[in-house]
């Protein structure tokens, strides 16, 4: 049952067109800053949010398609939505939660209860049985959201930021619990994620959207080595610049700087790990097609290292030891050159 | 909620006496006359006088209407508070002001403007009359109709505001979930007001319980079929002030338990 969207909805300023393809079995990530229109996305796939054109066709069934008129309800397109602030109902027990769908579906009272216990036990939430959601966690109440939207078996399963807002001792195990499920999930699984690591994990295809407009897909290996917008660049944890490859040689921004990588030609993308760069309080002498001077903006902590912001012509992120920060004596406001050592630079066509 | 830390008074200096000689008025305003209640109730004989049958009669009649009354409000007032709260339609902002018009009317005008309707020669009344032979004025009908009338936006509003305070998100979870617009009332959005909806029927019981004039102009005063309680202490005043002020306790107790009963509720489900 493949799913073949054409996403166009639109209100005020805000407008989306986007396309969206998968097949079963499949899991398709969402990636993109606020506002880019990713939860929109979501909420059209279930039917909450109207159409204003395109269509969109889940297997034979056409589900909407407003040229035609066609218009297939939330309540009846089998879809299983999990919300990024869980939204289990507060008045009902998390068996009842879980037994919501089924019951509502068409299993009796006591068949959609037995569903849901049966899930509970094979995911090892049968301890909340009984609790209501205010006793739960918020790791915990996600999980028994996950349950309650698989229970109902969906053809889609509609994640929006399961990992948000979730303190990070309970991420671990959450995320954990949510590879399981949705790689045993038979349907087609759309996840919206600000995190880098859940769309390289779980995808099978990264879809970045910014604006309501794709800007990137493909698989998330690709997106994660080539991005194409600052944000993905962001999230990979990576410096992207844009500049004009010619003989070899890549100009940056002012034309008074380059890196020598790649025989492309044309306008093209550069990105590196800001691994890949060191910084000198001199210029260096060596391949001096790779340097570039800058400013320190700011220096934070970052895992074992210390991440500099570099500011200037062409500003890069760079991480470089405590030690070499400190042998360089560098500080906020300092001026410094930079050098990204080339091998490590890749370039691709914008 | 945000609550506000208390200000040091030696910072800010003293509260301007002029603020506090009024507020000290306004606090006596509503508190003295319930003092003179307390005072001169004829606490000796207060069993006696509430046992008397006319009076029994009159809190039995005032309990059942009254309960009726929030009952019709509960059935007719919540559809009404969703159809406010939750369905776009056009003229909804002019409905929700017509709702509340009660709510400052005059209880005496609604009572002048419920004959103009159920009277013998009213507009629905004629008709009422000519083909069925009933006349509504006058009767224990005519009562629950009175009370009804003023209640009614007590419940609406509160109702209304529970529904606007609690997430719609979850009308479209349940609708993911393939529960219908019926059921997604019944199961989600009625048992996630329900606070608001109780505190709403304990204020329009409440406003039922203490109407008087609409009940008087429309209904009549006839001991037994629409005397209630209020009436009966209008009454009984001009011959025995002391049985009135015996039943007038009484309804002060009633008062006092309904707001004990709210607390903090009944400003949470009016307060949007």
């Amino acid at each position: 049952m493949t799913l073949d969207g054409h996403l166009i909805a639109g209100r005020g300023a805000f407008d989306l067109d986007c396309t969206l393809n998968a097949v079963p079995g499949s899991v398709v990530a969402l990636l993109g800053p606020n506002g880019a229109g990713k939860t929109t996305v979501l909420r059209a796939l279930a039917g909450l949010t109207p159409l204003s054109a395109g269509h969109l066709r889940l297997g034979e069934r056409l589900l909407e398609d407003p040229r035609q008129q066609v218009r297939v309800t939330a309540q009846e397109r089998r879809v299983g939505m999990v919300f990024q602030d869980r939204l289990l109902f507060p008045h009902l027990n998390v068996l009842d939660n879980v037994a919501f769908g089924p019951h509502h579906r068409g299993a009796s009272r006591r068949a959609s209860r037995r569903t849901a216990r049966e899930w509970l036990e094979r995911t090892g939430l049968v301890e909340f049985t009984s609790r209501r959601p205010h006793q739960l966690s918020g790791g915990q109440q996600q999980r028994v959201a996950i349950i309650r939207a698989l229970a109902t078996a969906p053809d889609l399963l509609l994640l929006d930021e399961p990992l948000a807002a979730i303190d990070a001792a309970a991420v671990v195990e959450l995320r954990r619990f949510l590879r399981q499920h949705v790689s045993d999930f038979p349907g087609i699984t759309v996840l919206v994620t600000h995190q880098s690591v859940d769309a390289l994990v779980l995808a099978d295809q990264v879809l970045v959207l910014d604006a309501g407009r794709t800007v990137q897909s493909g698989s998330p290996v690709e997106v994660a080595r080539r991005p194409r917008t600052r944000h993905v660049a962001a999230l990979m944890g990576l410096n992207l610049l844009r500049g004009q490859a010619e003989g070899g040689v890549i100009h940056l921004g002012e034309g008074h700087l380059a890196v020598g990588a790649g025989h492309a030609a044309g306008e093209v993308l550069v990105s590196f790990s800001p691994s890949a760069v060191t910084l000198h309080s001199h210029r260096p002498d060596s391949s001096a097609r790779n340097t570039w001077p800058g400013r320190i903006d700011g220096i934070a902590p970052h895992g074992d290292a210390v991440r500099v912001h570099v500011s200037g012509p062409v500003p890069v992120l760079a991480d470089v030891t405590p030690q070499a920060l400190t042998a360089l004596s560098l500080a906020e406001g300092d001026s410094v050159w930079v050098a990204v050592k080339a091998v490590e630079v890749s370039v691709y066509p914008a | 909620m945000r609550t506000h830390e208390r200000v040091d008074g030696a910072a800010t200096g003293r509260a301007p006496w002029v603020l506090v000689v009024f507020a000290l008025v306004a606090a006596s305003m509503l508190l003295l006359p319930l003092l003179g209640l307390l005072l001169r109730a004829p606490w000796s004989t207060l069993t006696t006088q509430l046992r008397e049958p006319d009076v029994l009669d009159a809190l039995r009649l005032s309990v059942v209407t009254a309960s009726i009354t929030a009952l019709i409000c509960l059935v007719v007032g919540v559809p009404l508070a969703w159809l406010l709260a939750r369905v776009d339609f056009t003229g909804r902002q002019l409905l929700r002001a017509l709702v509340t018009v009660p709510l400052v009317l005059p209880p005496v005008v609604g009572g002048v403007a419920l004959l103009t309707v159920f009277s013998r020669n009213g507009l629905v009344g004629q008709w009422l009359d000519d083909a069925t032979g009933i006349t509504i004025p006058f009767t224990t009908t005519a009562v629950v109709m009175a009370q009804t009338f003023v209640a009614l936006p007590f419940l609406v509003l509160s109702v209304e505001g529970a529904l606007r305070s609690s997430d719609p998100r979850f009308d479209e979870v349940a609708a993911t979930f393939g529960a219908s617009r019926q059921a997604t009332f019944w199961q989600v959005t009625i048992p996630l007001a329900a606070p608001g909806i109780i505190s709403g029927a304990v204020l329009a019981w409440a406003r039922a319980l203490g109407e008087f004039g609409a009940t008087v102009t429309f209904a009549g005063n006839v001991p037994g079929v629409t005397q209630t309680l209020p009436l009966k202490v209008y009454r009984t005043f001009q011959s025995d002030p002391e049985a009135a002020l015996a039943i007038s306790l009484l309804l002060l107790a009633v008062s006092v338990a309904v707001l004990a009963a709210l607390r903090e509720r009944w400003l949470s489900g009016l307060a949007r």
